[in-house]
């Protein structure tokens, strides 16, 4: 049965695989034509991943079983001898296979046309908190989920379109709920805890939610469709259609319940809230939760609260004298939810407001804050805003620290550098006694510490724009100290997309001075120290190299076997006197090992705890800090003594 | 005689709209039943019931004395089916639909297929959406039959046929199966056509079933009574069993049924001028009933 399904499956809908046909001849010329313009590739990359295989698949599969209603023919289709789960399933199979060989073809495309492989190597799609999903995810996952979705709608109309748009809708609103539904139930009153507890299946990685929860929307459909089929009266829509939500209710609960078990039962009932961002300053560790800022010396073994504050997006800035600036939700004028920046010191004394978002007078009406950086004197803050009514509205801001001052730079730059909304964009810091901001705008798509961004300088006072560097990634400001420091230097990683290298280049922002640190096929990422005379850098992904800004010399390069060097920004730090503490995972089990300036370990401390996701590695000092991200908590560890403490 | 279909107090529903309720009846191996209604008494709904198309909202259904269900399939594989409407999918050919149905059958014979085929003189490379309304029905047939069911149900399959057409398949296709033993219930609103063939009958009215006899029997016991009176007739006749009365000047037509020798001593009483007893058609007898 399944072969006869598959051949008249084929058959009727031949028309909508030549359809994809063409549709990849059109991309692939389209991918010819520009294949040097980078920004463009990825347009039609974004274009055909996200906007035309998917609705490929919505119409594959809401073509399912609408055709038969539209034929009439699902009345003789009933009628033969085989149960209706054995129809459902053998006609899923059979557009599956249709999907298939266009994603087939597709990934033929992807394989050997050199510019959408080209593309498809580094394209991808920021999602939340700058995590990425890949292009083989986005290319498969999605049109299936929509695929499934569709061909399982399809059962309660003959009419395709309605069944594509029910289809998007629901997939997309389902998504987008679980992804984003957590900072609305972070808005809830206390009282309300059950349903805000539910922001706990949002705390886990976005991938275990796409990868896990995800499927399980669509399959809860699935599952829905095929009793709707053995249960339900097809001769009577609006029965039909009744009986299709109630088990599409059921299926969905389970689901996510299970996935609430699942997540329970994966990160702990009493597990802490989420630990959103974390910057060590002169020693201390200011961490911002989802219910709160904290501040930890772990000299005096002292934690405390600063803040109060839900939903942090943004991250936290941490400046002159411990200051610390960081973005808060309140509720006002109904249930608009609106975002601003706020300041506190230390001690956790003096919060400020520094943005009214609410007011009606506010030229921040509205607005959205998604990068807040604080000059090393602690005297500024700067901050980029984009507007929730008007997503192209993206404005830099500086402010004082004492709420005055606040300035915006908008229509100059962005019409100047080309700017546009989506574009992720990072404030590196103040330069020039904090005259001028300097800025990393990612391409549009990407996130900053992806290849292809730019380094700009935005002078504060005149509103000029200079373009410090082009393609380039992961820049980071010395490190301040207080009063600030002059002039300023910048590391970042130069992308020779040419020449197939990356360059570890030094920039002074006041000199614009460049220097080559280290050249070589790959650079995964680099720390300063925390005195700022020294790079510690990870290259061909085993080996390290300590840089001397001072001698302007390489001090060591060394391979390093069994470190986890995936992500330098989160497994390689400064510790000690000129010490570095390096992420390991030998056999599944996760230690922190010290090395000394010349690379050779001085000893390797097991983690306290265990956990399935890579610790992130902190230094500090004398003490080294680890975030368990799985269970989200924070622990320091003496590098003297080896003596751990939990301080989150 | 094995009993090869049972329905239970059957009851289905669209929306407030009651199709029939509490339906019972029986079908014997072997025998050629008619289903009657007017359009719209739910003689197809009654066929998608039976064979799992649809739900019923109560009631049972039995094959061959056990129970099958709204899923249930394997009795299937017994039963042939010829529809109202063509549902076929259109863009396939011919013997695309007979090697699509193959895969369904256990018991598909792919030889009587081919010699159906042959037989309606049907192209298997023709589109099916070429082919008349009467060589759709061929084809329907030539599936049904290659499957070799032991029952086969038609829903009204010639309607919107030629005489010519419709005959040959009465006469030919439908006789030939039921002599070969084959179940056969066919629902129509055509009523004369199944007189050649009918062996019991069905009649669905007001979503009761008014009629569940054996066709000659019910025949045999059924008289149309034409009577003449010198004076204006009676208003009350007082007789038993009439069906229907139409009355013109002195004139009155009855269909009496249960016919009986009292029902006929009861008309004589009345001194009709002449009296006509007549046997009635099918055709009749469904008149009287779903009309009154």
């Amino acid at each position: 049965m399944l072969r006869q399904m598959i051949l008249k499956e084929w058959k009727e809908k031949f028309g909508l695989f030549l359809f994809a046909l063409a549709g990849f001849l059109f991309f692939g010329l389209a991918f010819s034509a520009y294949s040097q313009d980078k920004e463009a590739l990825d347009l039609l990359m974004g274009t055909m991943t996200l906007v035309f295989v998917p609705i490929l698949a919505l119409l594959l599969g809401s073509s399912g079983f609408s055709s038969e209603f539209r034929d009439d023919a699902w009345a003789y289709l009933f009628s033969r001898p085989v149960k209706k789960w054995q129809i459902w399933l053998a006609k899923y199979i059979s557009l599956l296979s249709m999907l298939v060989v266009i994603l087939l073809v597709f990934q033929l495309v992807a394989e050997f046309h050199p510019a959408v492989k080209a593309a498809g190597q580094t394209f991808s799609i920021p999602l939340r908190f700058g995590e990425d999903i890949s292009l083989v995810v986005l290319a498969y996952l999605l049109p299936l989920s929509l695929f499934t979705m569709a061909f399982s709608l399809s059962i309660l109309s003959e009419k395709s379109h309605v069944v594509v748009f029910l289809a998007a809708l629901i997939s997309y609103s389902l998504h987008i709920g679980l992804t984003y539904g957590y900072a609305f139930l972070a808005l809830l009153p206390s009282r309300l805890w059950l349903l805000s507890s539910l922001n706990l299946l949002t705390f886990v990685h976005p991938r275990v939610l796409l990868t896990f929860v995800s499927p399980l929307i669509p399959l809860s459909f699935a599952a829905a469709s095929i009793l709707t089929l053995t249960k339900g009266d097809f001769s009577q829509p609006g029965r039909r259609a009744r009986v299709f939500a109630k088990f599409a209710a059921v299926f969905l609960a389970v689901s996510l319940g299970f996935g609430f078990i699942w997540t329970y039962s994966s990160i702990g009932l009493r597990s802490n809230p989420r630990i959103s961002d974390i910057e060590i300053w002169s020693g201390a560790a200011y961490f911002a939760t989802d219910s709160g800022i904290y501040r930890f010396d772990p000299a005096t073994g002292e934690k405390n609260r600063l803040a109060r504050s839900l939903a942090i997006w943004s991250g936290i800035a941490v400046g002159g004298g411990g200051k610390v600036a960081y973005t808060t939700f309140s509720v006002s004028g109904g249930l608009r939810a609106y975002q601003d920046l706020w300041i506190i010191d230390a001690a956790g004394k003096k919060p400020r407001a520094l943005t009214r978002t609410s007011r009606a007078d506010s030229p921040l009406l509205g607005a959205y804050i998604y990068a807040v950086a604080m000059s090393s004197g602690g005297d500024k803050v700067a901050f980029i805003t984009r507007d929730l009514t008007n997503a192209d509205a993206i404005t830099l801001w500086s402010v004082n620290a004492d709420g005055t001052g606040l300035k915006g730079y908008s229509p100059r730059w962005r019409r100047s550098l080309n700017l546009r909304k989506g574009m992720s964009c990072r404030i590196l810091g103040f330069a020039d006694s904090s005259r001028s901001i300097l800025i990393s705008p990612a391409p549009l798509g990407k996130i900053f510490w992806e290849e292809g961004a730019k380094l700009l300088k935005v002078n504060v006072e005149s509103g000029v724009v200079e373009v410090l560097a082009e393609h380039i990634h992961g820049p980071q400001l010395r490190p301040g100290e207080e009063g600030g420091r002059e002039p300023a230097l910048i590391a970042y990683i130069k992308d020779d997309r040419v020449r197939s290298l990356s360059t570890l280049t030094l920039l002074d922002a006041a000199t614009l001075e460049k220097r080559d640190v280290y050249e070589a096929a790959s650079i995964g990422g680099f720390r300063w120290n925390p005195a700022g005379d020294k790079l510690a850098f990870v290259t061909g992904k085993t080996k390290i190299g300590i840089y001397s800004v001072a001698e302007n010399r390489l001090l060591e390069l060394k391979e390093v076997a069994g470190y986890d060097l995936r992500w330098p920004s989160a497994s390689l730090d400064w510790a000690l006197e000129d010490g570095v503490i390096l992420r390991k995972l030998d056999k599944g089990v996760s230690s922190l090992s010290l090395l000394d300036g010349s690379l050779r370990e001085q000893k390797t401390l097991q983690l306290p705890f265990s956990t399935r996701y890579s610790a992130q590695v902190l230094g500090g000092g004398r003490y080294a800090f680890v975030v368990n991200s799985e269970k989200h908590e924070l622990w320091s560890v003496d590098l003297n003594t080896d003596k751990w403490s939990r301080i989150y | 005689m094995t009993e090869i279909l049972k329905i239970k107090a059957l009851g289905k529903s669209f929306g407030r709209r009651r199709v029939f309720s509490d339906l019972s009846l029986s079908l014997e191996a072997g025998r050629v039943y008619g289903l009657l209604g007017r359009n719209g008494e739910g003689k197809t709904t009654l066929i998608r019931i039976l064979l799992g198309v649809i739900p019923a909202d109560q009631g049972e259904v039995f094959y061959k004395g056990r129970k099958v269900g709204f899923d249930s399939a394997s009795h299937k594989q017994e039963i042939g089916y010829i529809p109202e409407d063509s549902f076929f999918f259109g863009g396939m050919r011919v013997g695309e639909l007979l090697n699509f149905n193959a895969a369904f059958y256990r018991s598909w014979d792919g030889r009587r297929a081919a010699e159906l085929l042959k037989r309606f003189s049907l192209d298997p490379r023709a589109r099916i959406r070429t082919l008349s309304r009467g060589m759709k029905l061929q084809l329907e047939m030539a599936v049904a039959l290659a499957a070799k069911p032991e029952f086969l149900i038609l829903d009204d399959p010639t309607s919107g046929l030629d005489v010519p057409t419709r005959y040959d398949f009465l006469e030919n296709i439908v006789r030939e199966l039921a002599d070969a033993g084959t179940t056969v219930f066919f629902a129509t609103h055509l009523v004369h056509e199944l007189e050649r063939i009918v062996e019991h009958v069905f009649i669905l009215d007001g979503g009761r079933l008014v009629v569940d006899k054996d066709y000659h029997l019910l025949k045999d016991s059924t008289r149309r009574l034409r009577l003449s009176f010198e004076s204006p007739p009676p208003e009350k006749l007082g007789l038993g069993g009439v069906l229907s009365e139409r009355r013109d000047g002195r004139r009155v037509e009855l269909v009496v049924y249960p016919w009986s020798e009292e029902a006929q001593a009861g008309a004589q009483r009345l001194s009709p001028l002449h009296m006509e007893i007549e046997p009635v058609s099918l055709e009749d007898i469904f008149r009287s009933f779903v009309a009154g």
